[in-house]
């Protein structure tokens, strides 16, 4: 089974994406924000990582640029999901290490063809 | 001192504010039957107001103004004197 | 899903509101980058998650307040306290939303409207940069449906009057006067006031049961001023009104049932050529006559008292839509525009592209973004750990590609670390690959200089099957009443086990088994460990912050400080302490009514402070602490304090105390006569600065809460009010005594300690018995006199058995006949033939089915 890392300081955010994701038939784990994603992505091995901008303690650039540095992470695909939709911000996005930029809300059947893809395990 | 009772009469006089709700409205369920004289009344706060529409107590005068003419529209003139 | 989702988004959108809001009024305080931070993330949080609902109005409405923070953050606007108004309100309006969608599961009807109006006022400070210029210029929106229930006079009277008009509703929320709002008056200030209707939000209360400090009313108003003067107006009362700006036309509702009789025709077909004619006194004229052969009530009739009222002034257009309303023909000859049928030509179904089509377009964008990706610059330390991402992400879309598609991009693949080929291949994706199988591969002139990496074998490694378990802390949502059902049977269980205790006991009388007793008490002692840990844990799911009722004064203190033109720091201790759910509810209201209070006449205006010599700004400490069971709360302000003599003065003039009485008392004791019941409602009180107003309610319910209140106070310094509070109300711990045969329970965390007092050592002081307990004369209450039990028979013992019990500061020594054992209780409330009694505080129930009696000792004192 594919494994998804969700990482997001909001919870219910966190759980629509666990509830679509695992209807799908992945499994999920959850971090709250991005430094919490840096341990959890170390001590277990995920197939993709969905990741929310803005978080308290690290937030969604920090955890991506840090995470290509880090041989466990440097090879996982990453999509960033936010709620700003301009240019900039997504370029910000890709510079930090993002495979894709998404724009919130994620509707569930472009979250599981997003994650079916990039997770590269049929689910 | 903005509430007197008088007998069978209340009387509120010049501004009456919140505090008086109480005193009003305990003196009003005591003697559901008085009248309750406005002609002295210069303010009526919105909880006095309140209560007066609460306990609809027949009424002699009413303060000036628009606002407490359109709360106490509904309540019975007591005659003069 | 969605209502589990939704479930989880309530209260998660409730605490971001509070730490935006809490935010905001430190950020007022002092700026600082932290605290804008926290309502920064706090706020576009709440934005991103509301966008997974249906709630558009909601999103709009925190994305405004979201840009006009950015604007503040990167310091292009000073966040001054009209703007801090304004996010506060908008922020009490999702809170509104939240509350309503909890219930409703859907916004309320007005949401749309409200948002707007709400938006304009947050982006006219955007691009004004100061609140001076946020007219909220709120697009035309419908005239509300009740303005046909004001008076037709006074609709008659605005639409002379004419534009600019407004009509607002006005909904005070029920604990407005505490805030010391007047609603009546700020409706009688109201700029342009022409008429209002006055009525109740749902009904009038009833005179037994009304509580004459909340508010119900409702105001429907109508002013002929800008809206921007009558948002001005209203801007502290802003959450609570809904304002529209209405036309003239908008006045003229007709309402009553329609009246089919021929006249109307003939009248319509003279009006409309008196219209065109100009004849305007006729029309005047032939509306009231036919006013006077028909009812009054009639929707007609309603037309015709407009025409009469209008015939002189209004438009000719204006006067045809009543002539219209009248005889029921179509205003004009507006041809009715036939439905026009869309039969458009079938438009081409998409070519099926199978099954797999939507995550081939899925994988292409995917592919596309790679491309994008690399082409944006990166610092060297990512560059290698970045391509290797996107050759994962190119190797895993390989599989949903066209096959020549997918050769290609696997061709460029396994020249791993050349980013050039990658891109080059990424981007054949734009124009659909040429039919030849081999792709145009620019020829890579270099080597790969980075190693390659390992390539994993395709697919990736296999995740280890259980995705459960190492998650993190998942919380439960459970019904309270859940929790209370298992608190109540916990509860019983601990009760019960004393049971055991008695059986113990009997068993030893009965067979004379000291052996079974034995065992049975240590089963007992297995069972009470047991079920007091099942008390603690159920008792710990219910324990709440004292922070969750504290947070809401520093609004209440700013708002109404504001109001009073005080100026008040509020300094809050101790809001980590716990303390059950119900206790704290239960404190909730008081603990209003105290704040208020003391902030409208114990902390003086800040001119009077100066006079006195102390600093212009106030302080109002708010404290909470644990104490053994009880949770004390205290409410502290540096105000001009109670005067002892005024209230002592009062109370002999109202009959509340005896001279006798009187000349017993300390001063803090008659201080302490405000909690009487009686003392504040029979007469005017601002004299004592007003605090007897409603305390009696305070102790009243603090008291039912199973705890006490008392005040210190220190004149010219300030006062300070003390609740104290069981922790929890489930079991109390008591004590059994005895008096004349009787056993009593009293509650332990009332007493202090117990004493043996030698009969020698009791004196008489001010006819009252005392004695010295380490230096402290404590007064005697003897326990069976305070029952009227009458007087033990045979001789006064040598030693008298005394329990010092805490009651508020005091202690007091209360004589009884012995002490007896502790237990734990459920006191239940007096009630049937009891519930009158004064003295106790309610009824147990023991372990041998006998009914204990449990004293309530600051009754008996």
């Amino acid at each position: 089974m594919a494994r998804i890392l969700v990482v997001d300081d909001a919870t219910t955010v966190r759980m629509y994406y666990r509830d679509v994701l695992e209807e799908a038939g992945f499994a999920v784990e959850e971090a709250v924000n991005g430094f919490e994603g840096l341990e959890k992505a170390v001590a277990e091995s995920f197939d993709l990582i969905l990741v929310d901008v803005n978080m308290p303690k690290m937030d969604g650039y920090t955890f991506l640029r840090q995470g290509r540095t880090m041989p466990e992470l440097q090879a996982v695909p990453a999509v960033m999901i936010s709620t700003e939709s301009a240019a900039q911000d997504r370029e910000r996005a890709y510079a930090a290490g993002a495979n894709l930029y998404l724009v919130k809300p994620v509707r569930p059947e472009v979250l599981t063809e997003v994650a079916t893809v990039m997770a590269g395990v049929a689910p | 001192m903005a509430l007197e009772q008088d007998g069978a009469t209340i009387r509120l006089t010049g501004h009456c504010p919140v505090e008086e709700a109480e005193p009003l409205l305990d003196a009003l369920r005591a003697a559901p039957d008085a009248t309750v004289d406005l002609t002295g009344a210069a303010w009526l706060h919105t909880a006095v107001l309140q209560v007066l529409m609460v306990a609809a107590p027949a009424l002699r005068g009413r303060p000036d103004g628009l606002v407490p003419a359109a709360c106490l529209a509904g309540l019975p003139i007591a005659e003069a004197g | 899903m969605t209502n589990a989702l939704l479930a989880q988004f309530i209260p998660e959108a409730r605490e971001l509101l509070e730490r935006a809001g809490s935010g905001m009024l430190a950020l007022e305080k002092s700026q600082s980058a932290e605290a804008l931070d926290e309502i920064f993330r706090a706020v576009h949080t709440l934005k991103g998650t509301s966008g997974l609902f249906d709630i558009a109005p909601l999103t709009h409405l925190v994305h405004a307040a979201e840009d006009l923070l950015v604007e503040v953050r990167d310091g292009k606007l000073a966040l001054e306290p009209e703007i801090v108004d304004g996010l506060l309100d908008s922020l009490d309006l999702v809170g509104h939303w939240i509350d309503v969608l909890e219930t409703r599961e859907v916004l309320p009807g007005d949401a749309e409207d409200a948002m707007a109006g709400r938006v304009a006022a947050l982006r006219g400070w955007l691009q004004a940069g100061g609140p001076a210029a946020a007219a909220s210029t709120a697009e035309s929106q419908p005239a509300p449906d009740w303005l046909g229930a004001l008076p037709e006079a006074e609709r008659q009277a605005a639409y002379a009057a004419g534009p600019p008009l407004v009509a607002w509703s006005y909904e005070p929320d029920e604990s407005c006067f505490f805030r010391g709002d007047d609603p009546a008056h700020l409706v009688a200030q109201a700029p342009g006031l022409l008429g209002l209707r006055v009525l109740p939000q749902a009904s009038v209360p009833p005179l037994e049961t009304c509580d004459p400090v909340l508010s119900w009313l409702r105001f429907e108003v109508l002013c002929a001023a800008p809206v921007e003067a009558v948002t001005e107006h209203l801007r502290y009362v802003s959450d609570q009104v809904q304002l529209s700006p209405i036309t003239p036309g908008d006045l003229i509702v007709l309402e009553g049932p329609e009246d089919a009789a021929e006249v109307f025709g003939d009248f319509g077909t003279r009006a409309r050529a008196l219209v065109a004619a100009g004849a305007r006194a006729e029309l005047k004229a032939a509306a009231s006559a036919l006013l006077g052969i028909i009812g009054p009530a009639t929707r007609q009739a309603a037309a015709l008292r407009w025409i009469a009222a209008l015939a002189a002034t209004a438009a000719a257009d204006a006067l045809l839509r009543l002539v219209c309303a009248i005889d029921g023909a179509p205003p004009g000859a507006a041809p009715t525009v036939p439905p026009v049928t869309a039969a458009a030509a079938p438009v081409a179904a998409p070519v099926s592209t199978g099954a797999e089509a939507p995550l081939r377009q899925r994988a292409e964008a995917i592919l596309a973004a790679q491309a994008e990706m690399l082409a944006v610059p990166v610092e060297a330390a990512q560059s290698a750990g970045r391509l290797e991402s996107v050759r994962t992400v190119v190797r895993r879309c390989l599989r949903y590609l066209a096959p020549t598609r997918a050769e290609a991009l696997n061709a460029a693949l396994a020249r791993s670390g050349d980013a050039a080929a990658l891109v080059a291949a990424l981007r054949q994706a734009e124009n659909p690959a040429p039919a030849a199988a081999t792709a145009p591969v620019p020829k890579a002139a270099q080597k790969p200089a980075a190693p390659a990496a390992p390539l994993p074998s395709a697919p990736a490694a296999e995740a280890s099957e259980s995705g459960a378990g190492a998650g993190p802390a998942r919380m439960l949502r459970v019904d309270q009443a859940k929790v209370d059902t298992l608190m109540n049977f916990a509860a019983e269980l601990v009760v019960a086990k004393n049971g055991l205790a008695y059986l113990a006991g009997r068993v030893e009388q009965v067979s004379g088994s000291r052996q079974l007793g034995r065992e049975i008490k240590e089963q007992y002692a297995v069972i009470d460990r047991i079920a007091q840990s099942l008390q603690v844990g159920v008792m710990a799911i219910r324990m709440m912050p004292v922070s969750q009722v504290f947070q809401r004064f520093p609004r209440l203190v700013r708002d109404t400080t504001r109001k009073l033109g005080k100026e008040v720091e509020l300094v809050i201790q101790g809001e980590d302490t716990e303390a059950d759910k119900n206790v704290l509810e239960s404190l909730a209201d008081p603990l209003i009514h105290m704040v208020r209070n003391a902030l409208d006449h114990g902390i003086e205006t800040p001119a009077e402070r100066v006079a006195a010599g102390k600093p212009a700004r106030g302080t109002l400490r708010l404290s909470a602490r644990q104490e053994n069971d009880n949770v004390i709360i205290e409410v502290a302000d540096d105000g001009k304090g109670i005067d002892p003599e005024v209230v002592r003065d009062k109370a002999l003039r109202v009959g509340l105390i005896t001279p006798e009485q009187a000349a017993q008392m300390a001063p803090e004791e008659f201080v302490n006569l405000v909690f009487a019941p009686g003392f504040s409602t029979k007469e005017q009180v601002s004299d004592l600065s007003g605090r007897g107003v409603g305390m009696d309610v305070v102790r009243n319910a603090v008291r039912k809460a199973g705890g006490d209140v008392w005040l210190a106070s220190r004149l010219g310094q300030g006062s300070c009010v003390t609740v104290q509070l069981p922790l929890t109300m489930a079991v109390t711990r008591i004590v059994t005594v005895e008096a004349r045969g009787q056993q009593y329970g009293v509650a332990m965390d009332t007493v202090a300690e117990t004493v043996r007092v030698p009969r020698g050592q009791i004196h008489r002081i001010k006819q009252r018995e005392t004695f010295v307990l380490r230096d402290a004369v404590i007064p005697l209450v003897r326990l069976a006199d305070s029952l009227g039990l009458g007087a033990a028979p045979g001789e006064p013992p040598e030693e008298e058995a005394v329990m010092v019990a805490r009651i508020g500061r005091e202690r007091v020594g209360i004589v009884v006949d012995g002490f007896r054992e502790r237990m734990e209780v459920i006191v239940r409330p007096l009630d049937g033939l009891l519930a009158g009694l004064v003295g106790f505080s309610g009824t147990a129930l023991l372990g041998d089915g006998r009914v204990l009696l449990v004293l309530n000792l600051p009754d008996l004192i």
